[in-house]
């Protein structure tokens, strides 16, 4: 955890202080394709996205949001780099998209592992023992919620409601949503992923 | 006005929908059931019956279901998985019934359907979410039609604040009125359906957008006419792929056949553009001013009111956000008529809501009911009660920022005043069982680290307000606090309630405020450093070597854990320790030791 947040840190240090040479050697080393991708995203903002259009008319800045979610959709996660073109690109103060960036679970700004095991903590979960589930789950893979196992293959996450709650504890495998789960069913997916 | 339907063969489609068919129910829960597998081995067999994905019917602790119409015979067979489903081909096949997995004839038959009234989710589990021919075949768009053949829309808006819908996201304002508001502004508005369930414990959304999406596209098409907006979007959370998914592809097909875009079926100027919105996993955001900043593109921080959504909202433009359900519930008014639809409900709130019914109950699912009907009936004839071995506690109703109702109070009506008035909300409508084995404590500490998680910063007694109470509920389960601090626990919460800027902080200490009110015996049991119940953990008893054996820890335990010979020491049985503390008060020679474990 303390690594994310150091590595976090220096990300919206970044990107506010543009004197940082570190902030202009990722610049250089993307801006030629940055253009290119820009160009095709604002083609599919004015197609389709008609309040991302709207607001960037009105405030002249493009929505964070939405150009965060493109970026995490093509790369998995937030790349320091392309927030940093993101706020280049369009005067938007770092400290803005890092904010929007950090309040939004959604966002991740370190890699994910290749599955992401989200471990239900809603209501329905928690009175059918959910977290005796992650316990065991932390246990099993020698990791915390949070983190990720040192081969990259599994990071382990704390999810609020996945709406599966009729067929609590219930956890989700990337898109996949797995029901009514003890520690056998739970320790047989998990040996599945390896 | 041009009319789209003879488009389609509906006569097919109703053939096919009453005819002989197989279903599969195909939502979230009957894939995460193993729903898929099973369509898949009854695609393979060969059955020569249509074989139909469906939604969800909302009985998920028997998923995945199959229902198989054969010869004009219907059978529901339940609990089907990939290794069971050949009996059910075989039946098929054989043309006879599989008594092994056969559950009804008719859902209504089972007593999990049988006090339900089913009008807002009557296509979910029925027809094919994606088919557009299916939802016209069963009704659909006449709301529309009818709206666009003969009412002006001052007459829509009326209609609707006849029918006196409220909300049905919690609060429960009135929809007309709220209609009313923005129709007489000028320029452009926005629509917003409110589909980011963030409420852990809720689910009733996502099984109307996966399972009947295209009722809340003609809910706001509807809303469109009345209000004069023209563009509308569908916020729903990216926990809900399939719900994304669903939603999205019958989007697209609305405008293929403008029933969305511009001149809707071939009304001059009549133009409505709808899109998603992903939510990026804020449970603030559920909130309308939230919602808004989030779809901005900001922060999803709630901002004062007023200024209302309604004179203010997206891009400072007036906007109106409805639930999904109430967008569902616009569709259905207009489609049964408000004569029809106002004969169920209470005096001040009329029509039906959907629950979702989780936690430690038997048969958990989403479930329709009329508003006015006693919790006792949801639980008990719904839900068929606790699992055996367990007894009832409490119903948390209205999610993390409801209150939880117990054992004497089951008896009161569901409605928005009388959940109020004991303490919980109706909130968006998830009612969790919590049973014996769970504390009431730990129960009102998970909601706190809900929302102190999910607090989004913005105003003080929020932001610190719910950390310093989640620390002093932890302090209370570890046995720390003495029971003269427990009153400080009420005080706080009292202000949190009473100066919190949003509805998430405003209704925080529900939980809290609610078990202090009808559990306190727990808090004081914890106080004084015993477990009301075997769920702490906290808390260990050891007898230690200064044990005489003289058994009368053993003869007076009330779950006769505690096993030795006697003169001899005597050892506790840790699995079955409710932690009473009873042996530690009687020892005679206080050979029992309490151990605190954090």
């Amino acid at each position: 955890m303390k690594k994310e947040v150091k590595k976090a840190k220096t990300i919206a240090r970044s990107l506010n202080k543009h004197t940082n040479p570190t902030f202009h050697k990722l610049l250089k080393k993307t801006e030629t394709c940055h253009n290119q991708k820009l160009a095709a995203n604002t083609k599919t903002r004015t197609k389709t996205n008609t309040i991302e259009q709207a607001s960037f008319e009105t405030t002249k800045t493009p929505n964070v949001v939405y150009s965060l979610q493109q970026i995490q959709d093509k790369h998995g996660y937030l790349p320091s780099e392309e927030l940093i073109r993101l706020s280049k690109v369009n005067g938007i103060p770092g400290v803005n998209i890092y904010g929007v960036a950090t309040f939004y679970n959604q966002f991740k700004l370190n890699k994910p592992a290749k599955y992401i095991v989200s471990i239900c903590r809603g209501t329905a979960c928690h009175v059918r023992n959910s977290e005796g589930l992650l316990e065991y789950a932390e246990e099993l893979l020698n990791i915390k919620a949070g983190e990720s196992t040192p081969d990259g293959l599994i990071s382990l996450e704390i999810v609020r409601c996945i709406g599966a709650c009729a067929k609590a504890p219930a956890i989700m495998i990337n898109d996949t949503v797995y029901g009514e789960l003890d520690k056998e069913k739970l320790k047989k997916l998990l040996e599945s992923l390896k | 006005m041009r009319d789209i339907f003879h488009q389609f063969d509906l006569d097919k489609a109703r053939k096919e929908l009453e005819g002989d068919r197989v279903t599969v129910g195909l939502a979230t829960c009957g894939i995460s059931a193993g729903g898929l597998k099973v369509y898949e081995a009854l695609e393979n067999a060969n059955i020569g019956i249509p074989l139909q994905k469906v939604g969800c019917i909302g009985m998920c602790y028997n998923e995945p279901i199959v229902t198989v119409k054969q010869h004009g015979k219907k059978s529901i067979y339940a609990l089907v998985t990939k290794d069971n489903v050949h009996k059910i081909i075989e039946a098929i096949k054989s043309n006879t019934t599989c008594k092994e997995l056969f559950v009804a004839s008719d859902i209504y038959e089972l007593d999990f359907y049988k006090k339900q009234k089913r009008v807002i989710m009557e296509n979910c589990g029925y027809t094919d979410p994606l088919r557009l021919d299916h939802y016209l075949a069963v009704g659909g768009y006449t709301g529309l039609k009818n709206v666009l053949l003969d009412m002006k829309p001052p007459e829509v808006i009326s209609e609707i604040k006849r029918s006196q819908l409220r909300g049905r996201g919690g609060a429960g304002f009135l929809t007309g009125q709220k209609w009313e508001f923005i129709a007489s502004k000028e320029g452009k508005k926005y629509l917003v359906c409110n589909g980011d369930e963030g409420d852990p414990g809720a689910f009733m959304n996502r099984t109307i957008m996966e399972s009947d999406p295209f009722k809340i596209i003609e809910g706001m098409t509807i809303g469109a006419y009345a209000t004069g907006a023209d563009e509308g979007f569908i916020y729903t959370r990216a926990e809900y792929p399939l719900a994304i998914e669903t939603i999205e592809r019958c989007v697209k097909l609305a405008y293929h056949y403008n029933l969305l875009g511009k001149n809707i079926m071939g009304i001059k100027g009549f133009n409505f553009d709808l899109s998603l919105r992903e939510g990026a996993g804020a449970f603030v955001c559920g909130e309308e001013t939230a919602l808004i900043k989030s779809l901005e593109g900001k922060r999803g921080s709630p901002m004062p009111r007023p200024p209302f959504p309604s004179d203010k909202g997206l891009l400072e433009r007036p906007t109106i956000i409805n639930n999904v359900s109430s967008w569902a519930n616009v569709a259905t008014i207009l489609k049964i008529g408000v004569d029809e639809y106002i004969k169920t409900g209470t005096e001040k709130t009329k029509g039906t809501k959907e629950i979702c019914l989780t936690g430690n109950v038997r048969r958990p699912g989403v479930i329709e009911v009329p508003i006015g009907i006693k919790l006792r009936e949801i639980v008990y004839d719904i839900g068929g009660g606790t699992p055996e071995g367990t007894k009832f506690k409490a119903a948390q109703v209205g999610g993390p920022a409801g209150g939880c109702v117990p054992e004497q109070l089951l008896d009161t009506a569901l409605d928005y005043e009388t959940m109020a008035a004991i303490g919980a909300i109706m909130g968006s409508g998830g009612l969790v069982v919590v049973d014996d084995t769970r504390s009431m404590v730990e129960v009102a500490k998970f909601f706190m680290s809900f929302t102190q998680d999910e607090s989004c910063g913005k105003c003080t007694p929020c932001r610190e307000g719910t950390k310093r109470l989640l620390e002093m509920l932890q302090r209370l389960l570890d046995g720390h606090m003495p029971p003269e601090d427990v009153p400080n626990i009420k005080a706080l919460s009292e202000f949190i309630r009473d100066n919190a800027l949003c509805g998430l902080g405003q209704n925080a200490p529900n939980p809290v405020l609610s078990t202090l009110r009808y559990f306190p015996d727990e808090y004081d049991k914890y106080s004084r450093k015993k477990c009301p119940t075997s769920d702490c953990t906290a808390i260990q008893y050891y007898i230690t070597d200064k044990c005489i054996g003289c058994g009368r820890c053993a003869l007076e335990c009330p779950v006769k854990c505690i096993k030795g010979e006697f003169k001899e020491r005597h050892v506790i049985d840790q699995a079955k320790c409710i932690k009473c503390g009873h042996c530690f008060d009687i020892c005679p020679v206080k050979a029992i030791e309490r151990r605190e474990l954090k």
